[in-house]
C-alpha cells in the first residue's frame, strides 16, 4: 500500500521514464495524441509539458442509464490497455463493471477516495441522468441524481462520456420516459467535458484526464 | 421518363496523373510545405504538418507522398511501436509515419526541419544515459 501511494506521488514523466519509455516514445505518444484530438502539431511541446508533469488523478467512474458500450469499449482499448490505464496513468477507485468490491464496500471506496482527494479527482459519468422517478434508476439505494450531485461536489472535474452522459442519447429520445437528462443539464459549478461519442477507446480519454 | 442507364457518363481521362496540380488538397500543402521551408532557411522556424487532420479526396495524399518522394536518409524508430522518418526529395522537408504495437498508424506528419525533433537525443534520456553508464564503470556508485 505505501509502494502505491509511493506510485501515486509520482509524475506521469517519472513513471515513464521509470518504466523505460524513453523520451522519444512519449514524444510520439503526444504527437498522436495531439492528431487525434485535431490538435496542432505546434501545441505537442504543450502537451508533452504539461503531461511530464501530470499526477495520477483519482478517477471515479459512475454509470446511470446507459448501455455499458463506453465502458466495452475501454476494455477492448490497446493503446493504452486499460490495464495501463487504471494501473499508471489514472487511480481508478470506483467503477461498477471494473471493481472486485460491491454494496457497502464498493461505496466506502467512492466516498474513501472523495475523502482522500478532496477538489482533485476527476468523476467521470457514463449515461443519462433519470429526473422522472429516483427509482428509475438507483445504486446502492441511491438515486442517481443524487449519486452524482454528492460525488461531483468534491470533484476537480467532471468527463461526460458518450452520447448518452453528454447530451442524455438515447434514453432521452422521444418520449423520454424516465425524464433523462445530460451531465451538464444538473452540473452547473464544475467544468464538464463533454467526449461525446460514445464507444470511444481510452486513447481519447488518457488525454482527457 | 428517363432512366439511369439513359443518363450518359462521360470518363475523361487524365493525360498525366501523376503532376500535384491534379489534386485538390495536395497542392495547397505543396505551397504550405514551399512557404515553412523559406521560413527554416531564413529564420531557422520549424514548421510541422499533420496530414491527418487535413481533409484529402482520393487520391489526395497518395499524390502528395508520391510527389514528395524519399530523398537521402531514411531512419525507423523502435518506440511504443514503430516509426518510420525519411528526408523526402526536398532536404528539409522529413516525412514521420507512426505507428503503434499493433502496426497500425496513429500519425503522419511532415517536418520541415534540419533534423526531426524526434530524432535527435532527448535531453531527459542523455540524463538516463549519464545515470546508466556511470553506474556500469562504477558500480559502487551505481548503488549508492
Amino acid at each position: 500500500m505505501a509502494e502505491e501511494l509511493k506510485r501515486i506521488g509520482k509524475t506521469l514523466g517519472e513513471s515513464l521514464r521509470e518504466r523505460g519509455v524513453s523520451r522519444r516514445g512519449f514524444l510520439k505518444f503526444c504527437s498522436a495524441t495531439a492528431s487525434m484530438m485535431a490538435l496542432p502539431p505546434a501545441m505537442v511541446p504543450a502537451i508533452a509539458a504539461s503531461l511530464e508533469k501530470a499526477k495520477r488523478p483519482s478517477v471515479i467512474w459512475l454509470s446511470f442509464q446507459e448501455c455499458t458500450g463506453c465502458t466495452e469499449s475501454l476494455t477492448r482499448s490497446h493503446s493504452p490497455s486499460v490495464e495501463n490505464l487504471i494501473f499508471d496513468h489514472i487511480s481508478l477507485d470506483y467503477h461498477h463493471t471494473l471493481q472486485v468490491a460491491s454494496g457497502a464496500a464498493a461505496e466506502a471506496a467512492r466516498e474513501a477516495a472523495m475523502h482522500e482527494n478532496e477538489g482533485k479527482y476527476i468523476v467521470v459519468v457514463d449515461g443519462s441522468i433519470p429526473l422522472g422517478n429516483p427509482g428509475y434508476s438507483a445504486i446502492a439505494g441511491i438515486s442517481n441524481l443524487q449519486m452524482l450531485e454528492e460525488t461531483v461536489a468534491g470533484a476537480a472535474a467532471v468527463v461526460a462520456v458518450g452520447t448518452c452522459a453528454a447530451f442524455g442519447g438515447l434514453p432521452q429520445a422521444s418520449p423520454n420516459p424516465t425524464g433523462a437528462v445530460s451531465v451538464s443539464d444538473i452540473v452547473k459549478d464544475k467544468p464538464v467535458v463533454n467526449v461525446r461519442l460514445s464507444q470511444q477507446s481510452s486513447p481519447v480519454y488518457w488525454p482527457t484526464f | 421518363m428517363q432512366k439511369l442507364r439513359d443518363i450518359v457518363v462521360r470518363v475523361e481521362e487524365r493525360d498525366d496523373p501523376d503532376p500535384v496540380i491534379n489534386h485538390s488538397n495536395a497542392l495547397p500543402i505543396m505551397h504550405e510545405v514551399l512557404h515553412a521551408l523559406k521560413r527554416l532557411h531564413e529564420k531557422g522556424e520549424t514548421t510541422s504538418i499533420d496530414l491527418r487532420s487535413i481533409p484529402f479526396g482520393p487520391g489526395d495524399e497518395e499524390a502528395l507522398l508520391r510527389q514528395l518522394g524519399c530523398g537521402e536518409v531514411s531512419i525507423e524508430l523502435q518506440s511504443l511501436g514503430k516509426s518510420t522518418i525519411c528526408e523526402t526529395l526536398y532536404p528539409g522537408v522529413w516525412l514521420i509515419d507512426h505507428y503503434n504495437a499493433e502496426g497500425e498508424r496513429i500519425a503522419l506528419n511532415i517536418e520541415i526541419n534540419r533534423v526531426p525533433e524526434i530524432v535527435q537525443s532527448q535531453p531527459e534520456d542523455i540524463s538516463d544515459a549519464i545515470i546508466r553508464l556511470n553506474g556500469q564503470l562504477n558500480p559502487e556508485n551505481f548503488a549508492c
